[in-house]
């Protein structure tokens, strides 16, 4: 229980610092994308759901740390071949069909829903080598 | 008796004299060509919103302080409509809107309280201004430095711009994504204003 703990909050303060960095990433490489983020469809930020931005690393990491456990002697090989593979289980099973859904029904461009995949992936992906370093 | 009291009524009352302005009373219409921009910042860049024509006609009434010989305005604003800012940028545009209230206060509004004379000026000489600046419901009084373009003949064409904050009207910048993505109070008022002198 312990190890899985302090894999679980190791690997959500590492996401937290990896999607602060990535969204400020996308606002200096991709700024017409960025704004995008002014549409309506996105909530005005007020104390009662921004720090659900900050917890959701966490709720991640547990939710991959589960799987993890479940699943770990399924993922052979390296630590990088093991993390990749979780990264792209987690994207195509998870990312890919609600994004498709989520494109359908907001109005946000196919940019801004590549930008979401590949920030789930990498998030994934950071996790799983977290995961099979701590916890292999 | 009818009729003496009739015509009682109309000397008291004299509707021909409702066009006389008092003497040293003065007016100008401010004309179409007038703009107002707004210089603003987000966390990702920087924008501009103008407002696309200024529709209305309004007529500035005011008269010379003979101790200060500044103008002193009586009763006169510029309104703008709010649904008339245009960011250039469909979301921006709409945010700005929606933290303008727009919906409730559909016009931002400039009193003219106070001017040095134009008249008096050279051209490109600075000119001080002062003015109420009615946003959203609340009013603030703001100095303005004006430029005077030209105040020859009928025309006086005076820029000016003031510094502002979305906290001076109480108003709170968009702000999205936690706040990593918003738009910064900072905001630069530019206008350029057309006087045209009546009488």
């Amino acid at each position: 229980m312990k190890k899985i703990l302090i894999a679980g909050f190791t690997a959500g303060i590492v996401l937290l610092l990896i999607s602060l960095g990535l969204m400020f990433l996308v606002i200096k490489i991709f700024p017409t994308l960025a704004e995008e983020y002014f549409s309506p469809v996105f909530r005005w930020s007020s104390v009662e759901t921004d720090w659900m931005f900050f917890v959701h690393p966490f709720i991640l990491s547990f939710s991959l740390k589960w799987f993890w456990e479940r699943y770990k002697d399924i993922f052979q090989g390296s630590v990088m071949l093991r993390a990749f593979e979780v990264a792209l289980v987690y994207g195509i099973v998870a990312m890919v069909p609600v994004l498709w859904l989520t494109y359908s029904s907001i109005d946000i461009s196919i940019g801004m829903v590549l930008t979401w995949l590949g920030y789930g992936i990498i998030q994934a992906f950071i996790a799983g080598l977290i995961f099979s370093w701590l916890n292999p | 008796m009818k009729w003496l009291i009739c015509f009682l009524l109309i000397l008291l009352f004299d509707p021909a004299g409702a066009d006389k302005k008092a003497p040293g009373v003065q007016a100008w219409v401010v004309e179409k060509n007038s703009s107002l921009v707004i210089e603003g910042s987000s966390s990702i860049s920087g924008f501009t919103c103008d407002v696309r024509q200024y529709l209305n006609h309004d007529t500035l009434i005011f008269f010379t302080d003979d101790r200060s010989k500044r103008l002193v305005f009586q009763r006169s604003a510029l309104s703008v409509e709010v649904s008339q800012f245009d960011c250039h940028h469909k979301f921006i545009t709409a945010d700005l809107r929606k933290t303008l209230k727009y919906q409730q206060y559909p016009a931002m509004k400039i009193h003219f309280i106070s001017m040095e004379d134009p008249g008096a000026a050279m051209q490109e000489h600075t000119i001080k201004g002062v003015m109420d600046i009615e946003l959203a419901g609340v009013v603030r009084r703001m100095d303005i430095i004006y430029t005077v373009k030209n105040q020859a003949g009928k025309i006086i064409q005076l820029s000016g711009s003031k510094q502002m904050h979305f906290s001076d009207f109480k108003l709170v910048p968009p702000k999205k994504m936690a706040g990593i993505i918003k738009i910064n109070e900072d905001i630069k008022v530019n206008v350029q204003l057309f006087f045209r002198k009546i009488g």
